[in-house]
């Protein structure tokens, strides 16, 4: 069992601060995705543990040990890159070796390690070959081999699926949790695909702007999350806003008028701070948060496509009074371009942002579904 | 009746148009005097006299005995093995500063030190063949300021220095020019590879040795075979620095070509030297061709 804490990590460049005093704390055998979009600074956050970036202030600790000033070879991290990074001019075996034999490890040591991660990840008729005769997930098997020859406490992949197909990175998706299952340890995974941080986290970080924006369960952060960002940024097709006008508080309900349709959310008990009567607030409904009603009981549009996908269909949605929102209905639904389509919210799918973007505590029934 | 011509002719006559004017260059200039170089390497052809007979191997005979060629090789084994040290050896050590050391005005540096290879040869070595001069140059005062002196006729005028000398000047000119390839070979080691070297506690002089150096190979391979062709057909350099003096001393096969052919007027043994040399000249270029395979 590994802890990593972090507190109040800082970064800049110069005079330009990338990431604003960030604290995460990591415990037991967590997996923890990363998830961000370009430029959020989850890589410069994932590159300060690593060591690879000099941090500007704040402390990491491994296991109560203070790393911030250790060189990456010391800190008992290991990582994978986007590019894998392995040694072109070493065999398999080499590159699998290499932080082994720099840290003057016995020969018979190294080529028994080696050996025993090839085994774990399939690499044994490869251990001759030069990266350049591999393909492009058996090089990534290298470079996540590299890492756990060097037994770390803590994982660090940066993004390492990016440069694979669809198929083949939902194949290594699993793969790499497995191992991780396996190695027992900390893992902390870098991408910008909500897809990934979704099927691989124990635990979702989202960034934005060098800021941790929410932390939690990937379901935590889908069901609650606690801005229009984080609502935004995961789920495909993202989350749709409409401009809703508060009309007061009224039995524990918040009348809201959206376009020109009236809803009455139920508040939860622990709300304090409620918006008044005429606040502009913004309304969130998921995809599937739509229920397609008769005509006059909801809003009002057009459909402007429709994805047959054959188990759900996607229909884009240009609304009389309002943005395009996406839907997704389950099944096979006919829809054609131009059709007119009435739809409304499910009252349990409502989200609430106020003009500062923060969730409103809106009560919503829990959608999972827990097996026995 | 004629038959029309099929595609497979159509495409071979293109191809042969095409082919043409190359191939025309390629004979007149390059196929025909070489043919001729090996035709006349078999003659006692001789300017000056008009002598011009069939000898058969008799001019290669001559030169297996012939001192002065073999000083003119050993002085270019030498130059190929002190500019390689000096040129690679050095071009790696400044390509290396530039590439991961110095990390202000390195664009100024690059430039003052690539500039020598702008200045034609001829040019170079007067240059240096004043600095050096006893005389007039200002060698005598900087070797006074450690505490040495040059030797009394200079350093192009003692035989048993002049083509270390020489050797030295060839190094000042190219060592800039081979240090912007192999700084070029560098910068294209992903910065990923050093990164992930350093998470493997390799870093500064171990990760020169074990990432740097093997994955620009065959940069450097090129170098040293672009290096050792440069030594061995070497002219200018020696024409204006020491024209070959003092004595035969800082003879190089090149000049001593030119010597026969142009001075002596013995275009047959000029030939067979020639044909030497072509030969040497291909066992370098199928050395590198193996080794850059491998």
């Amino acid at each position: 069992m590994s802890e990593l804490s972090i507190n109040g990590l800082r970064k800049s460049y110069g005079a330009t601060e990338v990431l604003h005093g960030l604290d995460l704390e990591v415990s037991g055998n967590e997996f923890v995705v990363f998830v961000g979009p370009s430029g959020c600074g989850k890589s410069t956050f994932l590159r300060s543990i690593a060591g690879l970036e000099t941090i500007s202030g704040g402390s990491m600790t491994i296991d109560g040990a203070d790393i911030s000033g250790l060189e990456p070879d010391r800190r008992g991290v290991a990582m994978v890159f986007q590019n894998y990074a392995l040694y072109p001019h070493m065999t398999v075996a080499q590159n699998m070796g290499f932080a082994l034999r720099m840290a003057h490890v016995p020969k018979a040591e190294i080529a028994r390690k080696v050996r025993e991660v090839a085994e774990i990840l399939q690499l044994e008729p490869y251990l001759d070959r030069r990266p350049m005769d591999l393909s492009g997930g058996q090089r990534q098997r290298v470079a996540i081999g590299r890492a756990i020859v060097r037994e770390p406490k803590v994982f660090l992949f940066d993004e390492p699926l990016s440069n694979l197909d669809a198929d083949l990175r939902a194949h290594m998706r699993l793969e790499i949790i497995k191992l991780h299952r396996h190695q027992k340890g900390i893992s902390i995974y870098v991408t910008h695909d909500q897809v990934e941080a979704m099927t691989m986290a124990d635990k979702i970080v989202v960034m934005r702007d060098g800021n941790i924006e929410q932390v939690g369960s990937p379901l935590d952060l889908y069901n609650e999350p606690v801005n229009r960002f984080v609502a935004g940024f995961l789920g495909t097709p993202r989350m749709n806003f409409l401009d809703a006008t508060s009309t007061g508080v009224a039995n524990w309900r918040l009348g809201l008028k959206v376009g020109g349709m009236t809803l009455s959310p139920p508040i939860r008990p622990d709300a304090d701070a409620l918006p008044e009567a005429g606040a502009p607030l913004s309304l969130g409904v998921r995809p599937d948060g739509w229920r397609i009603v008769a005509e006059g009981d909801g809003l009002a549009g057009r459909v402007v496509h429709a994805e047959q996908l054959g188990r759900e269909t996607v229909v884009f949605i240009e609304l009389e009074h309002g943005p395009q929102v996406a839907m997704i209905q389950p099944g096979q639904y006919r829809l054609h371009s131009d059709d007119a389509i009435w739809l409304a919210p499910a009252p349990d799918e409502l989200h609430l942002f106020d003009a500062s973007d923060a969730a409103l505590p809106v009560a919503r029934i829990p959608r999972t579904n827990s097996h026995n | 009746m004629a038959q029309p011509p099929t595609h497979h002719r159509r495409d071979t006559i293109s191809a042969l148009t095409l082919l043409a004017p190359a191939m025309i260059l390629f004979g007149a200039f390059i196929l025909l005097p070489l043919m001729q170089t090996f035709a006349w390497s078999l003659y006692r052809y001789e300017v000056f006299g008009g002598v011009k007979e069939f000898v058969g191997l008799d001019n290669f005979a001559k030169l297996a005995g012939d001192e002065v060629f073999g000083i003119a090789l050993i002085n270019n084994l030498k130059f190929a093995v002190l500019s390689v040290v000096l040129q690679v050896g050095m071009g790696l050590v400044l390509a290396a500063l530039l590439d991961r050391g110095v990390r202000r005005f390195k664009v100024v540096y690059r430039t003052i030190i690539f500039a020598p290879i702008l200045v034609s040869t001829a040019a170079v070595g007067l240059l240096w063949s004043l600095i050096l001069n006893p005389s007039i140059g200002p060698v005598d005062d900087w070797l006074g300021l450690i505490g040495l002196s040059a030797p009394r006729n200079g350093l192009l005028g003692e035989p048993a220095f002049a083509i270390y000398g020489v050797i030295f000047v060839g190094a000042w000119q190219y060592t800039g020019f081979m240090m912007v390839i192999l700084l070029a070979g560098m910068q294209n080691v992903p910065e990923e590879t050093y990164e992930a070297a350093r998470m493997d506690g390799c870093k500064g002089l171990r990760a020169f040795f074990h990432i740097t150096l093997p994955t620009i190979r065959n940069v450097i391979i090129t170098c040293c075979l672009l290096t050792v062709i440069g030594a061995f057909k070497v002219f200018d350099l020696v024409y204006v620095l020491t024209n070959g003096g003092p004595g035969n001393a800082t003879e190089v096969l090149a000049s001593y070509i030119f010597r026969n052919a142009f001075e002596f007027g013995q275009i047959g043994y000029a030939n067979a030297l020639s044909v030497v040399f072509l030969a040497i000249a291909f066992v370098f270029g199928l050395i590198q061709f193996r080794m850059i395979r491998r």
